[in-house]
C-alpha cells in the first residue's frame, strides 16, 4: 500500500499520563522519516481496560469517541501494540448490530498502526540511520507479537544501529504478567510471572530492556526497580529517537532524501 | 434414553443444522509433508520411525540369512513360551517360524482367536504378521481376525511382528484408503474391519515426574521384521 | 467431580507457595513445549494442518445432529448399543444399569475426563463395584484419593517420593523404588485386574460418523486391555467428539499426538466399530457407547462459544499457559484446567459459579497460537467476562472505576481535567509515600513492583511549548 503523507499520533493514556517521552519520541521518529505528524488533542483512551474487564457498553462509548477523533486521519500511528490491536481487532465486532458503523471502524482499524510495524511494513524501513552505544534486549509484548505479528521488525531495526548489541532474551515471547487489570486482580500470579521475566532480563546483562508497549515496560520496570536492578526499561520509540538524534548528519540527510522521494 | 435422543436431535435441528450432504462435504485432505512419497525408501523410513520410539526394526531384505537373523533375535529372549497365531499367511512368509522358534530355545504354542487373554498371561512372546504397516510413523496395524486373539499383541511382554513387503504403506491416508477399498489385508465381515489397532513401538509412560519409562501395560519390547517379499496376491 | 471453582483464589495462592508443584509443572511444561516444537519443526505445513483440523471439527459441529445419527446408525448395524444421556445423572445410571445387568464386581477403566465429569467411579463404588484405573497417572491419583490435575499427565503434581510412598502403602513396592521399579510394580499389581475384569470402561478421543467408530489414543496399553479383554465394553463420550469421516482421523491424529506429547503418533490407537463379530471369539461381546450431553448442546447453541467444542483434549493450551504453569490444574476446581478449562467450565457449570476462571488470564494468546484446531480461547474468555458483567457479576469498585473511565474517555474536556488533576495528585501521593499504601490496586501492585512515576512535563505541555516538537532537539 502506498505510504501516507500525514499521520496522526495516538499516544495512549499511559503516555498521556505518565510517559510523555514515548509520545515525543514517536512524533520525532515519524517526522524524521518525512511524515507530517499531528496530534489530535481530543484523543483519550482506546478503552482496553473496560473491554478486558467485560464492560462492552462502556467500551463502545469510548470507541465512538476514538472514531470521532481519528476518522478523518489518513493514518494513525500508536506506540503500543495492545492499543493498536484493540482498535484493529476489537472495535468493529462491538458494533455487529450496526453494519455501517462497523464498516467505518474496520476501515479505521486498517489504517491504524503500531509504530514499529508502521516503520517496517508501511514505510519499508530496513535500517535506521542513527547510532547508539548500548546493550539492549527485546521483550515481545503479547499483543504486538500475537495480534499484530510484530517480531523480527523491531529486532532488525535495533540491530541495524551500529553500536547496539542486541542480546536475545530467554523466553522473550513469554508474557511478562501485566495483562492490564490482571496485574492487580490476580496480583500474586502476575508477580510470579514478573519474577521470571525479570530474572531472564537480568540474565542478559543488557543495559536496557526494550519493548513496544509502555504498559509492559511499566510492569517490568517496576519489578526491576524493586529489585534495585541496573537494567532500565526503554520504549522502542525512545531508543530509536535517541539513536536518530545521535545520528546527526545522517539524520538530516535521510530526512531530505525521503522528502524528495515523496515529491 | 431414546427419549433424550429425540429431544436432543430436535433441539439441534431446530437451530438450523444442515443435512448429511454437508457433513461429508469437502475434498478429502491431501496428505501433508510428513507422509513419505509412495516411491521413496519406505523400509528405511519405517525403521527410522520405529527405532526412534524404542522399537526394533530388522530388514530381512538386507541380511544374507533371514532365518538366522530371526533365530538369533528370538534366542536373545532366553527361553519361555511363544504364542503364534493361526494366520494362513504364515505359509507364504517363506520362513518356518515354529522351527526357528524352537531352535531359538522357545516353547511354541499355536493359538487362534478362541485363546483367552488370561491364557497368554505367562507367555513370553507373541508372534504375528502385520495386517499393514505405515512407514510415516513406524506403526503396524492389526485387524481383528478369527485366527488371531486380540491379546496376542498386547498381553505377552514381548511382541515380534513380520511385515510383508506388500503391506508396507506410505502414510496414514493410505491405511484408511486401503480399508475403504477392501484391501486383502483388511479382514472383517463384508470387507469392513470392525476392529483394528495401530501399534507403534513398545508401551510407554511418563506419568511420574515426566520421566519416560518404556514398558508398562502393553509389551515392553517390539521387534519388527520387514520381509523381503509379499504375501497377498 | 466435586466443584471447587469458587476456591480458585485460595487454591492458586496455595499452589504459588508450593515450591514442588510449581517446579514440577514448570518442568513438565518446558518438556511438553520442547517435544511439541521438535515434532512440528519437521512439518513445514503445520499451520495448514491446523486449518484442516479446524475445518473438520467445525463441519462436524455444524452438522452435529446428522453426525450423531450417522454414528449411531453405523454402530447399531454392527451390533453395538448407543445410549443418549442428557446429564451426569442419566449417564451414571446408564452405566450402572449395564454393570448391574451383568452382575459385574470388577471394572477396569482407562483415562476419561468425561467420567470425572459425571463422578462415575464414586457411583460404581457405592454400588459395590471395584473400579480400577489402569492408566498409571490415574492409578496413582486414585490411590491418593485425589483428582487428576492435567488432561494428559494426571499425576504431574506429585513427586516421585510421594508416589513411591503411595505405592509402597497400597501395592508391593519398595519405599525407595526408582521410577522404572515403580512402573514395573504398578504393571504387576494391575495385571490380575486387567485379566479378570468383567466390564471395561473407556472414554473416546474421537467418534467417527461414517463408520460408527470409537477411536482411543494411548501410550500405556491399559485402554486396549480394558476394551478387549472384558466381555463388556462401555465407552463414555461427549457428543462433541464426533467427526465426519474415518479419513479425517489422518489429520486429527497427527494434530493430537504432536500437540499432546510431541509424538508423531501414540504407542496405541484403537479403532473400535462394534463388538466382536460372529467370526471372532475374542473381544467384547457387548459394546455400549454412552453419549453425554452434560451442557454441551447449550454451548453448541451459543454461536460465540461453539468453537470450544472443537477441542480434541490435547492439553497443549495448558502446556503453554503461564497462569496454569504457576497455579496448576487443581486451582481450576473442576475437571478441565488451563485455558480450555477456563472457557468450558463456566459454560458447563454456570458463569456465576466459575466466575474467577475467565479472569485468570493475562490474555497473552499463546493458547490460541498452539491450539491444533484453532479455538479462539482469549476471545472466548473475553466473552465470558462480558457475560459476567452483564449478569451483574462485577464488583462495585470495578463498576465505579469503569464508569469513571467511560465518562472521562468519551469526552476530551473531561479527559484533560483528569490529566490536569490526576497527574499532580499521583505525584503528591507518591512523594508522600501514600500511594503504595492505598487500599486496592495500588497496594496490590506495590507488593511486587515499584509504582510508576509521573514524568514531567506532560506530553501535551511539551507539544504546546515546542509548537508540536518542531525544534530539532528535545
Amino acid at each position: 500500500m502506498p505510504a501516507p503523507q500525514n499521520v496522526s499520533v495516538f499516544v495512549t493514556c499511559l503516555v498521556d499520563f505518565l510517559f510523555p517521552k514515548v509520545g515525543e519520541a514517536t512524533v520525532r521518529i515519524l517526522r524524521h522519516f518525512g511524515l507530517d505528524v499531528d496530534f489530535p488533542a481530543a484523543q483519550t483512551c482506546c478503552g482496553q481496560p473496560a473491554f478486558n474487564a467485560g464492560f462492552r457498553a462502556d467500551t463502545r462509548a469510548i470507541a465512538r469517541h476514538f472514531l470521532a477523533v481519528f476518522e478523518s486521519s489518513e493514518a494513525v500511528v500508536c506506540p503500543s501494540g495492545s492499543c493498536t490491536a484493540m482498535v484493529r481487532e476489537h472495535y468493529a465486532p462491538l458494533f455487529d448490530d450496526d453494519p455501517e458503523l462497523a464498516r467505518r471502524f474496520r476501515a479505521l482499524g486498517e489504517r491504524t498502526w503500531e509504530l514499529s510495524q508502521f516503520l517496517t511494513d508501511v514505510l519499508g524501513v530496513e535500517s535506521v540511520p542513527g547510532t547508539l552505544d548500548a546493550r539492549l534486549t527485546w521483550h515481545d509484548c503479547c499483543h504486538s507479537l500475537r495480534s499484530l505479528g510484530v517480531r523480527d521488525g523491531p529486532r532488525r531495526l535495533l540491530a541495524s544501529l551500529p553500536g547496539v548489541e542486541l542480546r536475545e532474551l530467554d523466553d522473550a515471547e513469554v508474557c511478562c504478567g501485566f495483562g492490564g487489570l490482571f496485574s492487580v486482580k490476580l496480583a500474586d500470579i502476575s508477580a510470579a510471572m514478573l519474577e521470571d521475566k525479570v530474572d531472564r532480563v537480568e540474565k542478559t546483562r543488557a543495559e536496557r530492556v526494550v519493548a513496544s508497549d509502555s504498559s509492559c515496560l511499566m510492569h517490568i520496570g517496576g519489578g526491576l526497580a524493586r529489585r534495585g536492578s541496573s537494567v532500565r526499561p526503554a520504549h522502542f520509540a525512545e531508543v530509536l529517537a535517541e539513536a536518530l538524534e545521535r545520528g546527526g548528519g545522517a539524520v538530516a540527510a535521510g530526512r531530505r532524501r525521503r522528502r524528495e522521494e515523496r515529491a | 434414553m431414546s427419549e433424550y435422543r429425540e429431544r436432543l436431535l430436535g433441539f439441534l435441528k431446530s437451530r438450523g443444522a444442515g443435512g448429511a450432504s454437508a457433513l461429508f462435504a469437502g475434498e478429502p485432505s491431501p496428505a501433508p509433508s510428513s507422509r513419505p512419497a509412495a516411491d521413496s525408501d519406505l523400509r528405511r523410513r519405517f525403521a527410522r520411525e520405529l527405532v526412534a520410539v524404542g522399537g526394533e526394526a530388522i530388514d530381512l531384505a538386507a541380511v544374507d540369512d533371514p532365518e538366522a537373523a530371526v533365530r538369533e533375535r528370538l534366542a536373545r529372549i532366553g527361553g519361555g513360551g511363544v504364542a503364534i497365531d493361526a494366520d494362513p499367511a504364515w505359509g507364504r512368509v517363506g520362513l518356518a517360524v515354529d522351527e526357528i522358534a524352537r531352535e531359538a530355545g522357545l516353547d511354541v504354542e499355536r493359538v487362534d482367536g478362541s485363546t483367552s487373554a488370561a491364557a497368554l498371561r505367562d507367555t513370553a512372546l507373541g508372534l504375528t504378521i502385520a495386517d499393514a504397516a505405515i512407514a510415516e510413523i513406524g506403526a503396524i496395524a492389526q485387524c481383528a481376525r478369527p485366527f488371531r486373539p486380540r491379546s496376542l499383541s498386547l498381553v505377552p511382554p514381548r511382541h515380534v511382528v513380520f511385515v510383508p513387503a506388500d503391506r508396507l504403506l506410505p502414510g496414514l491416508e493410505d491405511l484408511f484408503d486401503g480399508l475403504s477399498s477392501g484391501a486383502p489385508w483388511a479382514g472383517g465381515v463384508d470387507g469392513f474391519a470392525a476392529y483394528f489397532t495401530w501399534i507403534t513401538g513398545p508401551s510407554r509412560t511418563a506419568d511420574i515426574e515426566k520421566t519416560l519409562t518404556i514398558g508398562i501395560h502393553g509389551p515392553g519390547e517390539l521387534t519388527v521384521f520387514l520381509l523381503a517379499s509379499g504375501v497377498d496376491r | 467431580m466435586k466443584i471447587r471453582t469458587h476456591e480458585f483464589r485460595e487454591r492458586s495462592t496455595q499452589a504459588l507457595d508450593d515450591g514442588f508443584v510449581r517446579g514440577a509443572i514448570a518442568r513438565a511444561n518446558a518438556s511438553f513445549q520442547a517435544s511439541r516444537a521438535k515434532a512440528i519443526g519437521s512439518m513445514p505445513d503445520w499451520e495448514e494442518l491446523r486449518e484442516r483440523g479446524r475445518e473438520i471439527k467445525h463441519r462436524a459441529l455444524e452438522e452435529l445432529p446428522r453426525a450423531l445419527e450417522e454414528f449411531e446408525r453405523q454402530l447399531l448395524a454392527r451390533g453395538g448399543h448407543v445410549h443418549w444421556c442428557e446429564d451426569a445423572v442419566a449417564a451414571r445410571d446408564t452405566v450402572l444399569s449395564i454393570v448391574r445387568g451383568v452382575g459385574a464386581k470388577l471394572v477396569t477403566k482407562s483415562k476419561s475426563m468425561v467420567t470425572e465429569e459425571i463422578d462415575l467411579n464414586a457411583a460404581l463404588e457405592a454400588d459395590g463395584v471395584r473400579v480400577v484405573e489402569g492408566d498409571l497417572g490415574e492409578f496413582i491419583v486414585q490411590l491418593a484419593r485425589e483428582t487428576p490435575s492435567h488432561i494428559i499427565a494426571p499425576a504431574i503434581h506429585k513427586s516421585r517420593a510421594e508416589i513411591a510412598r503411595l505405592l509402597h502403602e497400597h501395592i508391593a513396592c519398595p519405599i525407595d523404588a526408582t521410577i522404572p521399579e515403580m512402573t514395573r510394580a504398578a504393571r504387576a499389581a494391575l495385571r490380575g485386574d486387567f485379566l479378570g475384569a468383567e466390564v471395561g470402561i473407556s472414554g473416546g478421543n474421537f467418534l467417527v460418523a461414517e463408520t460408527g467408530t470409537i477411536v482411543i489414543v494411548e501410550n500405556e496399553g491399559n485402554a486396549r486391555l480394558s476394551t478387549t479383554v472384558p466381555p463388556i465394553h462401555i465407552a463414555v463420550v461427549g457428543i462433541e467428539k464426533v467427526v465426519p469421516r474415518r479419513r479425517d482421523l489422518a489429520v486429527l491424529l497427527r494434530l493430537l499426538c504432536r500437540s499432546a506429547t510431541g509424538q508423531s503418533v501414540s504407542s496405541y490407537v484403537s479403532f473400535i466399530s462394534g463388538p466382536r463379530t460372529r467370526a471372532e471369539s475374542d473381544g467384547p461381546r457387548e459394546l455400549h457407547v454412552v453419549l453425554l450431553d452434560g451442557g454441551r448442546s447449550r454451548i453448541w447453541a451459543n454461536p460465540r462459544a461453539r468453537a470450544s467444542l472443537q477441542c480434541i483434549r490435547c492439553g497443549a493450551c495448558l502446556n503453554f499457559c503461564p497462569v496454569y504453569e504457576r497455579v496448576g490444574g487443581h486451582a481450576y476446581g473442576w475437571v478441565y484446567p488451563g485455558p480450555i478449562g477456563a472457557v468450558i467450565t463456566p459454560h458447563l457449570i454456570g458463569v456465576e459459579r466459575a466466575k474467577d476462571l475467565p479472569q485468570a488470564s493475562s490474555l497473552c494468546g499463546r493458547c490460541a497460537e498452539v491450539c491444533p484446531v484453532k479455538i479462539p480461547l482469549p476471545d472466548m474468555l473475553l466473552d465470558l467476562r462480558a457475560e459476567s458483567v452483564e449478569s451483574g457479576g462485577a464488583g462495585f469498585g470495578e463498576r465505579l472505576a469503569i464508569a469513571l473511565l467511560r465518562r472521562v474517555a468519551s469526552s476530551s474536556v473531561l479527559w484533560r481535567c483528569a490529566l490536569g488533576c490526576g497527574r499532580p495528585l499521583w505525584r503528591a501521593l507518591r512523594a508522600l509515600g501514600i500511594a503504595k499504601r492505598l487500599p486496592g490496586p495500588a497496594r496490590r501492585w506495590s507488593r511486587a513492583r515499584d509504582l510508576p512515576r509521573v514524568e514531567t512535563p506532560s506530553f501535551r505541555a511539551r507539544w504546546r511549548a515546542t509548537g508540536g516538537f518542531r525544534e530539532e532537539s528535545s
